[in-house]
C-alpha cells in the first residue's frame, strides 16, 4: 500500500528497520558544510558519511517508506511531487556549498557496508565525472512554438486524409519540429557548453514544446549563453517562446551509471 | 519567475519555489548518478510515473491556456502549476 505523505516523519525507530538515503557524493570540502534544508522526509537530519575519500550526503529514514515501498510510492504522485521537490531542494543546497555528483531519486541503501561497497566500486568513474562537472551548472531550455501557429489544419487541409495528417502533428506534442533555425541555434548553445543533454520525459507532454534539453555550462561561459538564449528569442519571438531554467545541480550529465 | 522585454522567461536562479515540478520530475526522477544501491528503481515504474503525470499536467497546462485565451490572447501561457507541490 501506498505510503500517505507525512509532514513529519514518526518517533525514531530502532536501526533494522531505517535505511539510508542517497542525495549524492561530494569532495570533500575544506571548510564545514552546513546544510540546513529539510530531509527528504522532512523530519530526519542531513549529514555526510566519508567514504573511500568521498563524502556521501544521505539522511536515514523509514524503511518501509523509502525502501520496501518506495516503487508503489513514486506512483503516488502527491507522494512524489512532495519528495521529489524535498530532494531537489537539498541537492540544490548541498551543490551551492560544495562540488557534488546527484544521485538519482530513489537511491536508497540498507546497510552502511552496503553504501560503503557500492562507493568503492564506482569511486575511479566518480572521479572522472567530477572533472568534467567541475566548475559548471546545468541550465534547462525549452522552446514553445506558439500554439496559433499549429492550428490552421482545417483551413489548410486540401483531403480527408491530409486533414487527419495535419490533426495528428498539431495533437502530438513530441512530433519533432524540422526548422533548420531552431537546429542552428541548439547547435550554438551546444557549442558554448561542455555537454548537451536531452530534456527529461516527464516535461514531453507539454503541449507545443518543441525542443527540450539541458547544458552543462561553465561559470565563465554563462553570459555569452545567456545573450546567445536572448538574441534567438528577440529575433523568433513571432514564432518561439523560450523557457531557461537554473542553475541547476548537474543531473543531466552525471552518467545513468558510474 | 521573470520574463524579460526579449521574451525570455528565466525560472529559478535566486528564487527555486519559482522552478515548476515538472522541471524538477525531468531531472530528479530521470536523471543522476545510479549507485547501484540496494534497490533502484525500476524503469517500467518510472514509465508510469510519466504516464500519470502527463495526463495531470496536461489537464491543468490546457485548462490554464484557455483562461488566459480568454481573458488576454497575446499573453504567454504560464509555466504548469501542477497540484500537490507544498
Amino acid at each position: 500500500m501506498a505510503t500517505p505523505v507525512k509532514k513529519k516523519a514518526a518517533a525514531k525507530k530502532p536501526a533494522g528497520t531505517r535505511a539510508i538515503y542517497l542525495y549524492g557524493i561530494a569532495q570533500p570540502s575544506r571548510k564545514k558544510v552546513d546544510i540546513r534544508t529539510e530531509a527528504i522526509d522532512g523530519d530526519a537530519r542531513i549529514e555526510s558519511v566519508r567514504l573511500e575519500g568521498l563524502d556521501c550526503w544521505i539522511s536515514r529514514v523509514d524503511r518501509g517508506e523509502y525502501a520496501d515501498h518506495l516503487a508503489e510510492n513514486m506512483e503516488n504522485l502527491e507522494w512524489l511531487a512532495t519528495i521529489g521537490v524535498r530532494h531537489q531542494r537539498a541537492v540544490a543546497d548541498l551543490a551551492a556549498k560544495t562540488e557534488i555528483l546527484p544521485a538519482r531519486f530513489g537511491t536508497v541503501f540498507l546497510t552502511d557496508e552496503s553504501l560503503k561497497q557500492h562507493v568503492a566500486a564506482s569511486k575511479k568513474s566518480i572521479q572522472s565525472v567530477f572533472r568534467k562537472i567541475s566548475g559548471s551548472d546545468e541550465w534547462g531550455v525549452k522552446i514553445f512554438r506558439h500554439s496559433q501557429n499549429v492550428k490552421p489544419a482545417m483551413v489548410e487541409a486540401a483531403s480527408g486524409t491530409d486533414y487527419l495528417k495535419r490533426k495528428a502533428q498539431s495533437v502530438m506534442p513530441r512530433a519533432k519540429e524540422d526548422d533548420p533555425t531552431l537546429t542552428a541555434f541548439t547547435q550554438q548553445l551546444s557549442k558554448l557548453s561542455v555537454e548537451t543533454a536531452a530534456g527529461g520525459n516527464a516535461s514531453s507532454g507539454q503541449p507545443n514544446l518543441v525542443w527540450h534539453g539541458s547544458f552543462l555550462v561553465r561559470r565563465g561561459n554563462q553570459k555569452k549563453f545567456a545573450n546567445a538564449l536572448r538574441d534567438f528569442t528577440a529575433q523568433f519571438v513571432d514564432a518561439y517562446r523560450v523557457e531557461c531554467s537554473g542553475p541547476w545541480p548537474p543531473y543531466s550529465f552525471v552518467g545513468h551509471n558510474v | 519567475m521573470s520574463s524579460s522585454d526579449t521574451g525570455v522567461m528565466v525560472l529559478g536562479g535566486e528564487n527555486s519555489d519559482d522552478i515548476s515540478l515538472l522541471e524538477i520530475l525531468d531531472r530528479v526522477v530521470s536523471s543522476g548518478v545510479v549507485i547501484h544501491g540496494s534497490l533502484v528503481i525500476s524503469l517500467a515504474g518510472v514509465d508510469l510515473i510519466y504516464l500519470g503525470l502527463n495526463v495531470v499536467l496536461t489537464a491543468v497546462e490546457t485548462a490554464q491556456q484557455s483562461m488566459k485565451t480568454h481573458i488576454h490572447p497575446t499573453l504567454p501561457a504560464p509555466a504548469a502549476r501542477p497540484r500537490g507541490k507544498r
